[in-house]
């Protein structure tokens, strides 16, 4: 039952960007239409799950084991651009199809905080594999939620008659508050 | 010995990702190219590779 | 471009935080406080500064198609290296920035400047660049915290990280008004839009009297 709250609270409760704050940048810029989002949120979740499994297994079985442990953080880095990078050329040599629904965000997704932080986290919580598996799954899992909901508002946003200087990131700030809020009435679920 | 070894493991990380670059940057798009979002002409994350300022990067090395 | 210029560029028309919107996911999070937020700018000033220089030294050997993972390299080294610093010369600072500073390492502002500006310009002037837009983060930020803290704590307080003495500790309002809410991230988010608002208003106000001469 502790992999189930873990799994819940990471989606709901401490949900990354409405309480962490990460993966904040793509939010601004990618959120405008569902369609571009539910892409968005397939990518990020394909290159969370699979790269913080790589960097777990790199970390437990390379650099604990060599003493190396602060080479996380350049470890981590590099293996996650390098993945996306593969799966990148991968995607466009084999899957078109694919390549247009989710290839063209992954060069976003390097430089994403989100990415990085699930790799950090799990290593910094102590998770054990399977921790790490349903944790990995979690937090893109969230974000995707997130972003859908935020989309969906932000597509009606565009229409609407906002207040100049309000006008395009700074409303859209103020969505994020008020469903920060309505998250935070989650808080008691677990 | 104790410099040689991370030095090491940082510079075939390093080679493996800045090879993993190349080679995608050396792929082709396939054919139904440049949908991108029109969204991101706002966005200023220049590192992003589908960037304005990266386009001429990649016409560069094609030709 | 002059010095100055370069300077105050980075300050208010091309402010990182609040024009540019990079680097958001380190202001909303470690906002809370004045000397976190300190502590963090000082931190983003260095490794900023420090890969610039170091980037525009080297712009003349990386060969231009990976740049950008040469720039990853050098930005994490460095980043690793602060990390290291501020966990044995200012312990408690490192525990309440938490996670927040390996994530310098993706932050955008770094990796932007380093593609946008570093690599093109001179060592002096990609070093000016490189302060100018950390005090452009540093005010952002600050401006967020101090807002912040005050209505959440009613205080305004400011600890020396390296031996945790109180420089200064007022209070400003009462505790029974304080608004909890700024505390919590919604709060971060409402302050945010409204500050990004003003400065979108700032900008505004200065472009209509040149409009109107022209």
């Amino acid at each position: 039952m502790e992999l189930f709250s873990l799994f819940i609270s990471a989606i709901f409760i401490n949900n990354i960007i409405l309480n962490k704050f990460l993966g904040m940048c793509p939010f601004m810029g990618v959120s405008r239409k569902t369609s571009s989002a539910l892409g968005m949120g397939g990518a990020v979740t394909f290159v969370i799950f699979f790269s913080s499994l790589i960097t777990w297994g790199l970390f437990e079985y390379v650099l604990e084991p060599l003493n190396l442990q602060y080479m996380d953080l350049i470890t981590f880095i590099l293996i996650i651009a390098s993945f996306v990078q593969l799966v990148e050329m991968i995607i466009k040599k084999y899957s078109p199809s694919l390549y247009k629904a989710l290839g063209i965000y992954l060069p976003l997704i390097t430089t994403n905080c989100a990415v990085l932080f699930v790799a950090l986290e799990n290593i910094k919580q102590g998770f054990s594999f399977v921790e790490s598996v349903v944790y990995s799954l979690a937090v893109p899992i969230g974000f995707t939620l997130v972003l859908i909901i935020f989309s969906a508002i932000r597509e009606r946003l565009d229409i609407a008659d906002v207040p100049k200087p309000l006008k395009g990131n700074p409303v859209a700030m103020i969505v994020a508050a008020i469903m920060a809020l309505a998250f935070s009435g989650l808080a008691g679920l677990v | 010995m104790q410099f040689i070894a991370p030095l090491l493991f940082l510079g075939f990380l390093g080679g493996v990702y800045a090879s993993a670059y190349y080679l995608n940057l050396k792929t082709p798009k396939p054919e139904g190219c440049d949908d991108v979002d029109v969204s991101c002409g706002s966005c200023s994350i220049s590192s992003c590779g589908l960037h304005p300022s990266n386009k001429e990067l990649i016409v560069e090395v094609k030709s | 471009m002059s010095l100055f210029k370069n300077l105050s560029n980075g300050l208010v028309k091309e402010n990182p935080v609040f024009a540019l919107y990079l680097g958001l996911c380190s202001v909303l999070a470690v906002s809370n406080t004045i000397s976190n937020a300190l502590g963090m700018s000082v931190a983003v000033i260095m490794v900023l500064t420090v890969s610039n220089v170091i980037i525009s030294a080297l712009r003349k050997i990386i060969p231009s198609e990976i740049r950008i993972p040469v720039y990853i390299v050098v930005i994490a080294t460095l980043v690793k290296i602060v990390e290291m610093l501020m966990q044995a010369y200012t312990p408690e600072l490192y525990t309440a920035l938490g996670v927040f500073i390996p994530l310098i390492v993706v932050n955008c502002i770094i990796l932007g400047r380093a593609e946008a500006f570093a690599s093109k310009n001179s060592v002096g002037a990609s070093a000016i660049d490189g302060i100018g837009m950390g005090l452009g983060y540093t005010a952002g930020i600050f401006m967020l915290a101090a807002i912040r803290q005050l209505f959440a704590t009613g205080a305004l307080s400011l600890i020396n990280p390296f031996n945790q003495a109180v420089i200064f500790d007022i209070t400003i309002i009462p505790t029974q008004f304080t608004i909890p809410l700024f505390a919590q991230p919604a709060g971060a988010f409402i302050t945010f839009a409204v500050l990004a608002a003003l400065l979108e208003v700032y900008k505004q106000a200065g472009e209509k009297p040149a409009k109107k001469g022209a």
